[in-house]
This record gives C-alpha cells, sequence and structure tokens, in this order.
C-alpha cells in the first residue's frame, strides 16, 4: 500500500543528479521516518504533544510532501528546528536557500518571478494597447499620457507579483480543487493532479488562530509566516503545493492554538465530539484514496510509468519497445527496476507508418497502434496492424488523441 | 460634516454616476436576455398593465419560467416611460441604485467607524470597485435589491424603529431571491402571496444536488468559504461570463493588503464592531443554498461590507509616506478598470453578451413587412425576447399568443415567427419566407448581411418569393 501512489518524476530526475540510487519502497518509508520527525518537531512548540503530533501527522499537504517531494521536506525539518530555537537570521537564509534550490530544480515553464522581464513586460502592454485600439475599429487611441499612467512596465510588473501574492490565498486549491473544479472549472486548474492541502474544517480554525495568536502573542508568527512565503514567487501558481510548503508549520500553529483554545469552553464540547467525527470521516477517507487509489489525483502517466515496469519485469524474456512518447519511459523503467533491462527498447514509434520488427511487444498509446483521433478504444481489431495483447486502463488522455490507455501488441 | 468634505462627497457622487453611466449602450455591448426581458415586461405593464403573459401587476414575472421579482420591471416603467424602450431605459435603474449605494457606503462607514475620513474613502472605493461599477451598469435585480437592504439596514441602525426599515427590507427581498433568504421570515411571506417566486429556488438548490447529508455540509463549507478567499475576491473574480470586468477579480489587488490591515485594526475591537462582522459573516448564506460555486449576484452585500473593512484599513495606513505609493498604484487600477470596461469587454467578450440579436431585429424590422413568415435561426437562447425588445412589439399583442403557452415552454413561435434551425435544402421550398441565421445555413445569395463593426457576418438574410 505504501508504494500505490507513483513516483514523482521530479523526485527521480533529483535523485539521478545526485547521483543516488534509493528504491521506491526506501524511499517511502524515509518519506514516513521523516513525516514522523517533523510532527515530533512541530509537537515540540506547544507544551502538550500529542494534539499538534497528529494534527501535522493527517495533514493532506504533509502526507503529499513527504509522500512525493521527500528531500525537499529535509527543509521542512530546518524550518521546525530554527523555530523552536528561535533563529530568525538562520531562518531567513533557509528560505533564501529554498527559493534558490525551487528556481534551479523546478522546470524553465513553471518559473514566475524570472519572467517578469522589461522585454515580456513590454510585450504583454503593447498586446493589451493593441486591443483597445481593435476594439474602436482602429478610430480611437488613448493619449499618450493616458497610456503611460495605465500601462506601464513597474505598475504591471507590481500588479503580476501581488496578484501572484493573493492567488496563494486559495481555498478552493486549498481544500476542494476537485470539486471546485468539477462544478465551474473555478480554479483554473487541470483536473488531475490537484491535492487537498488542507481539510475543509481547518481553514476556519486557521483564522480564528490566527485572531488568537495576534492577541496573545503579537507580530511574531506572522512575520515568520510572511518570510517563509517567499519561495511562492519561484514558480506559477499551481506549483503552489511544492514552493509554498515552508507555511505549512505556521498554519497548523495556528489550528492548533485554535483547537486547544475550544477545548477550553465547556459549553461547546458537545459540538466539539460532532465536529470531531465529521473530521475523523474526512480524514479517513482523504487516507484510504491517497494510498489505495492513486488515479484520482495523480495523472495517468505516473501510473503508467509503474505499470510498464512491473509489465517488463515480468517478461524479462522477451524483446519490448516502450514508448517515450508521454514522457521519459526510459529514466522511470530505469528507477523502478533499478536498472535498464537490455531486451527493452525506448524509442517514439509510429506503428501505421512504421514496419514493425518480428516477435515483438510494443508497448505504447492507442494513436500509436491506430490512426489517432476519438474513442480509439473501439477501433482496436479493426485497424490495429499489430495484435493488441494487453491494455492498462487510464483516465487521461496524455497527448490529443491518442487515447487514454496504454496498450501492449505482439508482433509475431 | 464640513463643507469640504460635502464637496468631496458631492464629487465621488458624480464621478460615481459617470463611470456607471457613461457609454452604457455600448458597454457590455448588447443586452442580456435577462435584461431584455426585464425590459420588455415593464414595457409590457407600462402599456397594459401586465406581464408578458398576460399576468396583471404581477409580482414575480415569469419569463423563461424561471420566475424573476418584478421589481426592477416598476422601477424600469418611469424610464422606459421618458426615454423609449432601449438599453439605457433598462439599465438606468441599476445606475442610479449603484450610485446610491455609494451615497450608503459613505453613511454605513459613518456610522460604523464614526471618522469622516474613513467615510469618504469607503464612497470613493464603493465607487471605483470592479464589483460595484460592473453591477450597476447591467440591469442586475441584485443591485436594485442591494440599495433597498442597505437602506433598511441603515434606517434600522439609525432609528432602532421597524416600519420604515421593513418596507426597505421587504422590497430587497421582493426585487431580488438573495435577499428573501437574507431577510428570512420575507421569503415565507413571498411565498404565502406568489408561491410562483420560490420555484427559482427549488431549480437552483443545492439540496436536490446532494443527497448524502455529509456530501451535503461539505458542499455548503466549501461554497461558503469560496466567496472569502482571496483569489477569487481580488484576482480570478467569477466564471460567470456576464458577472465580471475581464481581467478583474471583485476588487483590486491592493485592497487584499487593505484588507488585511482592515481586519486587524477592527478585530482588537471585535464588540465594536459585531453588528458589520455580523453583516459580513451572514451575507453569503443566500449564496452557499445554491449549487452554483462563487456567484457573485447573490452575495453583494458580502462586498459590500469588505469594501468598508478595505476602506477602514486604508484610513489606518494612510499617512505622508504611504498615501502617494497607494494613490498611483489605485489610480492605474482605476484607469486599467475603465480601459477594460470601455475597451476590452465590448471587444473581447461580445460572445458573452447576446451581441448580434440588437443589428439582426434591426434587419429584420426592414425586410419582414412583405413576408408571411419568418426564420430565425441563432444559437442564443430565448430569442424571441430580443425580438420583442429590439422591434418594440406589441406586448397586447403578444399576450394573446402568449397567454396559452405551457410551462416549461417547448417552442419560441409567435405571430408569423418561426425559431429554429434551418434545413435549406427543404426550407428553400417555402413560399414568401423570410430566413434569418448562420452563413453556414444559408449557403444562397443573401438579400442583407448582418454584419458586426469589424465586418465579420452574424447573421445572412435571405428570402423566397
Amino acid at each position: 500500500m505504501l508504494t500505490t501512489p507513483p513516483v514523482e518524476l521530479s523526485e527521480v530526475l533529483l535523485l539521478e543528479s545526485l547521483g543516488i540510487h534509493v528504491g521506491p519502497l526506501i524511499l517511502r518509508l524515509s518519506g514516513i521516518v521523516l513525516l514522523l520527525l517533523n510532527s515530533y518537531l512541530f509537537s515540540r512548540l506547544f507544551k502538550k504533544w500529542p494534539l499538534p503530533f497528529f494534527i501535522f501527522l493527517i495533514n493532506p499537504w504533509t502526507v503529499y510532501l513527504h509522500t512525493f517531494f521527500t528531500f525537499q521536506c529535509t527543509f521542512l525539518t530546518g524550518i521546525l528546528i530554527l523555530t523552536i530555537k528561535n533563529k530568525k537570521l538562520l531562518f531567513l537564509l533557509l528560505t533564501l536557500a529554498v527559493f534558490v534550490y525551487l528556481q534551479k530544480n523546478i522546470s524553465e515553464n513553471f518559473l514566475f518571478v524570472s519572467k517578469i522581464t522589461p522585454a515580456n513586460l513590454a510585450t504583454e502592454i503593447n498586446e493589451r494597447q493593441k486591443i483597445d485600439f481593435l476594439a474602436t475599429n482602429k478610430t480611437f487611441i488613448l493619449p499618450a499620457v493616458v497610456r503611460k499612467i495605465t500601462y506601464n512596465k513597474p505598475v504591471l510588473a507590481f500588479d503580476k507579483i501581488l496578484k501572484h501574492f493573493v492567488s496563494f490565498f486559495d481555498f478552493e486549491q486549498t481544500a476542494s480543487p476537485s470539486e471546485s473544479y468539477a462544478i465551474t472549472r473555478l480554479s483554473g486548474l487541470s483536473p488531475k493532479g490537484n491535492f487537498p492541502l488542507l481539510f475543509i474544517w481547518e481553514i476556519p480554525l486557521i483564522i480564528f488562530g490566527i485572531a488568537i495568536s495576534l492577541k496573545m502573542e503579537g507580530k511574531k508568527w506572522l512575520v515568520l509566516f510572511m518570510i517563509s512565503l517567499l519561495p511562492i514567487f519561484v514558480a506559477e501558481k499551481k506549483l503552489f503545493p511544492q514552493t509554498a510548503f515552508l507555511i505549512i508549520p505556521f498554519l497548523l500553529y495556528w489550528e492548533t492554538v485554535a483547537i486547544e483554545k475550544l477545548l477550553t469552553v465547556k459549553k461547546i464540547r458537545l459540538v466539539l465530539v460532532v465536529l470531531a467525527l465529521f473530521a475523523a470521516f474526512e480524514v479517513f477517507g482523504y487516507h484510504r484514496d491517497f494510498y489505495t487509489r492513486p488515479m484520482k489525483y495523480k495523472n495517468s502517466e505516473s501510473y503508467f510509468y509503474r505499470q510498464i515496469a512491473d509489465w517488463v519485469a515480468k517478461n524479462r524474456d522477451k524483446n519490448v519497445v516502450v514508448t517515450t512518447l508521454f514522457g521519459p519511459t526510459d529514466k522511470m523503467i530505469g528507477y523502478y527496476l533499478g536498472e535498464i533491462p537490455a531486451n527493452v527498447s525506448f524509442q517514439n514509434f509510429d506503428l501505421i507508418k512504421e514496419a514493425t520488427g518480428e516477435n515483438m511487444y510494443y508497448i505504447g498509446l492507442p494513436g500509436q497502434f491506430v490512426k489517432k483521433g476519438k474513442d480509439l478504444e473501439k477501433k482496436e481489431k479493426d485497424e490495429s496492424r499489430t495484435p493488441i495483447i494487453e491494455k492498462i486502463n487510464g483516465e487521461d488522455e496524455l497527448i490529443f488523441e491518442y487515447g487514454e490507455s496504454l496498450w501492449i501488441g505482439y508482433q509475431k | 460634516m464640513d463643507r469640504l468634505s460635502k464637496i468631496i462627497l458631492a464629487g465621488i457622487l458624480i464621478l460615481a454616476f459617470g463611470v456607471r453611466f457613461f457609454g452604457i449602450a455600448k458597454s457590455p455591448p448588447s443586452l442580456n436576455w435577462d435584461e431584455a426581458a426585464l425590459g420588455y415586461n415593464a414595457y409590457s405593464i407600462l402599456k397594459t398593465g401586465r406581464d408578458e403573459f398576460g399576468k396583471k401587476l404581477p409580482l414575480s414575472l415569469r419569463s423563461f419560467d424561471d420566475y424573476k421579482p418584478a421589481v426592477y420591471s416598476y422601477v424600469a416603467v418611469p424610464f422606459i416611460k421618458a426615454f423609449g424602450l432601449n438599453e439605457i431605459s433598462v439599465r438606468l435603474p441599476s445606475v442610479i441604485a449603484g450610485t446610491v449605494i455609494v451615497l450608503l457606503a459613505y453613511l454605513f462607514a459613518k456610522e460604523f467607524f464614526k471618522k469622516e475620513q474613513a467615510a469618504l474613502i469607503s464612497s470613493f472605493l464603493v465607487a471605483a470597485e470592479p464589483w460595484s461599477v460592473h453591477f450597476s451598469r447591467v440591469a442586475f435585480e441584485s443591485n436594485l435589491a442591494l440599495m433597498f437592504f442597505l437602506t433598511g439596514i441603515y434606517l434600522f441602525l439609525k432609528s432602532r424603529k421597524y416600519i420604515l426599515p421593513g418596507f426597505f427590507l421587504i422590497l430587497s427581498a421582493l426585487t431580488y431571491h438573495s435577499e428573501k433568504i437574507l431577510v428570512f421570515p420575507l421569503a415565507v411571506l413571498s411565498f404565502i402571496f406568489d408561491p410562483g417566486s420560490l420555484s427559482r429556488f427549488a431549480s437552483s438548490s443545492i439540496f436536490s444536488h446532494y443527497p448524502a447529508s455529509l456530501d451535503l455540509i461539505k458542499a455548503l463549507i466549501t461554497r461558503y468559504f469560496s466567496y472569502f478567499s482571496p483569489v477569487n475576491l481580488f484576482v480570478r473574480g467569477t466564471p460567470e461570463p456576464t458577472q465580471h470586468i475581464p481581467n478583474f477579480g471583485m476588487f483590486y489587488p491592493l485592497e487584499f493588503l487593505l484588507l488585511v490591515v482592515g481586519l486587524y485594526f477592527l478585530i482588537q475591537n471585535f464588540r465594536k464592531h459585531k453588528i458589520l462582522f455580523f453583516l459580513l459573516v451572514v451575507s453569503p448564506v443566500p449564496a452557499i443554498a445554491t449549487w452554483n460555486w462563487f456567484y457573485p449576484a447573490r452575495v453583494l452585500p458580502l462586498f459590500f461590507f469588505l469594501s468598508l473593512i478595505i476602506a477602514y484599513g486604508l484610513y489606518r495606513i494612510l499617512n505622508k509616506y504611504t498615501a502617494v505609493p497607494v494613490l498611483v498604484i489605485l489610480i492605474s487600477g482605476v484607469l486599467n478598470l475603465l480601459t477594460s470596461l470601455y475597451f476590452f469587454l465590448p471587444y473581447q467578450e461580445r460572445g458573452n453578451w447576446q451581441y448580434g440579436m440588437r443589428e439582426m431585429a434591426q434587419a429584420l424590422t426592414k425586410y419582414q413587412d412583405s413576408h408571411q413568415r419568418v426564420v430565425i435561426e441563432t444559437k442564443t437562447a430565448q430569442p424571441y425576447i430580443f425580438l420583442l425588445f429590439y422591434t418594440q412589439y406589441d406586448p397586447q399583442k403578444y399576450q394573446e399568443y402568449s397567454k396559452d403557452i405551457l410551462s416549461p415552454r417547448n417552442s419560441f413561435n409567435f405571430d408569423k415567427y418561426e425559431f429554429r434551425d434551418i434545413y435549406w435544402d427543404k426550407d428553400k421550398d417555402l413560399k414568401n419566407t423570410l430566413f434569418i441565421g448562420p452563413e453556414s445555413s444559408l449557403p444562397v445569395t443573401p438579400v442583407y448581411e448582418v454584419k458586426d463593426f469589424e465586418g465579420n457576418v452574424l447573421y445572412r438574410v435571405a428570402e423566397t418569393k
């Protein structure tokens, strides 16, 4: 069950760049040990340990991070230690180190702040002014002074950064990304790969905790919280779970403060018991899905890597060609099996146009076996020259019109 | 209130009215079907004392079987009488309501914060904020209801009496469904007087979508928090295409920081401001009972009270060091909003507003007289209402047709007008018929082409002899 959630590609690439090989099971166990350690460190912020320990342990965001970004979680350990020891300068330095780490390790396509360049801003401004001009059927353009005030690079840059900062406070992405997406496409995120970072009932508790903390302890926690937000400017909003992880201890700190405060009010204990039951259902449901139904929240590609590796491991005597169309299958299979077996080769094949080899097994997307389009699953018998011997069902069309599943074909 | 404050407030009100009224017939670029329905029903009431279905002095309008509250139409009657049936007359009640709301912001802030400067800032922000500007430029019942609701609440806070405030609160509940729930006992009353008025709730209610109680609780909570989600309020806005100004949330992004500051200072004095917090917390309640996620029209009171807190935050940080940068960013934001409003929205978003229906109706008026039958194909829902509105079809005559229309209606046809897809191979054999439809449906030399301002063909007009 521990290894059911597929390993994240970025984690494998990181291991490779460090020249370390840690198998999936060891990686997962390391994550769990780190989660327990961090939960313990977090509980040290309070007089009584059990409540904060469990709050940290069961939180969706901490579970997600320790499962898929194990190495990154060591930064969380550092932040917790520095918070306990109240070393503010070191705290700031570590936050900056995380900023640099993320800047180097996140794909360039997803970077945010480094893309705010004068040239990019100028392009955007020109585009916008062009629309204004076209809107009047090219009959009117605002006076230069007005355009200079309305559209200028410093204000646009500030606006972008501010919007990015505010975008972080997104209760949909935080607590109900899938549902909000299903109803309104509101989240602006892809339907898959979005984890709830908090349970919905944690949001009011955090807000309440902030109010209590401000009143009782002043702005100390708020300042640390703001510093720990710095890394969110590295990458686009959809990578918030990875870039904003340093704030977890503060959010959960406020939540714990709120719960501790509520527990002292005797009149509402019955209400709290009911709410705790509701919460227990939520927690159970989340962890059940997380560890048993990875397809519910992960894209098919990470699931396919694992399935291909399993199939190859069982068929070491066969000549296999594995597609590279939807991702670096060679790296992921190499990771899962410890090495790339000699009987496996990787290529972006197209069995409609290319001649197939004899006694070969092909693993790829349906669109590589039959002409790409819609409803490819039904075309297998009529169109595929290579007989399909097995199918691995997926839920997402990874490449447009290439089908959702993974086909394994055998050419005699 | 000193003389300077009076001048500033007057200036803000003039600015508010100007921003709301300027170019109102062109942006948004067309009436949407709800606006057309409110306008035509007002016209019908003006001419016959009955709505389009012949119901005498109705409390709610059957319209598209969504039973709209009728108050907006009644309020629009004098404007239609004065200026005729057009976009300006239909939207003018909302413009005026929006301007009054700016005044109410001043009064509420004065009542809550007891500071003249904070009150003036409040009115300025409400005058310029995206949510307020947008909802005041479209015939939204919710904007008119907000004005009545706030007036009722304000009068109650000032007088602690019930009759006059009660009158305005009842009026607000009769103007928009959300206020019915906010002023809950009035929902019961309105149901007794007019059972149809709650049928809309039955169709949009969240309760029919979540049979399991645990899922329902979660759905209610998640929706409730969506209305406080900063990204929705300050950056992203809503997915509802007609409820936002493009590129803007409900507020300017900078206002998020001001909200935090305002909340920080108000929480310090929680007891003193408990009424404001109470109003803030209950405002989204009507919206969470419906299926939609972040639906601004249903939570305008929330935006109003948030504006007050934002204004208080600005008031608290405004000093000689902060004034210039804050003002520069705000002014730049406002200018950006205005360009979005006057240029971007009518150009880029015209597809979301039923752009082309007015132009189509004009073409129809020109060519229809010599034909016995008119066949219209359009992708716009409820197309008949645009025809009624833009041709100013005689309401008495229409009521003759509408009295037999079943609910739910399965056809929009009336008089010689047919609303359906055109199959030219078959339809070309119909005699003495005028066809209006997209190019793809009329592969024939047209007698006229309806074009947009860029010269793109919207509809073709063709005829058979």
